[in-house]
């Protein structure tokens, strides 16, 4: 899929653990591993919404697209 | 979860049983006539019964290894159809229940029983009352192709697996994008 998500780098960025993110977004450690390999499907709002709020960030510094 | 195992593994055994029985009740019912009860013999019979096929035991030992050979082809295709039965009883054992390749083998059970009856079938039906009758009188040759209420049940039962393999599919398809939502 031409969608990267970027949460490791920003993750590394803030200084902060998956374990902590995950946590602080109400979702398992392997649903996380499921976003950040990219084998999601999907994404929800609100989960973008927590990622963003917790990392405090825009949308666009999680998800890029290359084509 | 064991019950699925054991019920499974039941039903391999069973159909692996009936892969190495069919042929050989075939050869007993071609060699040794009168042997095997008609029951067994559906899937092989003599072909169409209206036009006047010789008995059995007047059939010359040639002609009996020829109908065996022939007789060779529905078996083969209940064979395929037990083989992707036995390849789902594993995958049952092994928990999996619901996925993209249990789909793959009813899709595969449906569309060869399908090939098997609408063609397949009629080239077994054809060929065998050839070679039965081959030593008939001229004008007393036959070759038959028919089609009863047994072939439309297949054809039903064959339809139904490859639409319930298509619903599987998709089902299976809404199943990974839930999986799949973060």
């Amino acid at each position: 899929m031409a969608i990267i998500i970027n949460i490791d780098v920003m993750l590394a960025t803030r200084k902060k653990r998956s374990k902590e993110l995950a946590e602080a977004i109400g979702i398992t450690e392997p649903n996380l591993s499921i976003l950040k390999t990219g084998k999601a499907k999907a994404i929800r709002l609100s989960t973008l919404d927590a990622i963003c709020s917790f990392l405090e960030c825009q949308p666009g510094d999680i998800l890029e697209y290359r084509s | 979860m064991n019950k699925i195992k054991r019920t499974s593994r039941i039903f391999r055994i069973f159909f692996l049983t009936l892969i190495i029985l069919l042929p050989i009740f075939s050869a007993i019912y071609w060699f040794f006539d009168g042997l095997i009860p008609n029951m067994f013999s559906f899937m092989w019979s003599q072909g169409n019964t209206d036009i006047r096929l010789p008995p059995l035991n007047e059939l010359k030992p040639h002609i009996r290894i020829f109908c065996f050979l022939i007789s060779m082809i529905p078996i083969g295709v209940y064979i395929f159809v037990l083989r992707y039965g036995m390849k789902l009883c594993k995958l049952y054992e092994s928990f999996k229940i619901f996925t993209m390749e249990n789909v793959q083998y009813y899709k595969k059970i449906g569309y060869t029983l399908l090939i098997g009856k609408l063609v397949l079938y009629p080239i077994y039906e054809a060929l065998i009352t050839l070679a039965q009758t081959y030593y008939n009188t001229p004008g007393e040759r036959y070759i038959s192709i028919s089609l009863d209420s047994w072939d439309f049940t297949v054809i039903f039962f064959a339809v139904m697996f490859i639409f319930m393999s298509w619903v599987m599919g998709e089902g299976v398809k809404l199943e990974e994008d839930k999986k799949y939502t973060v």
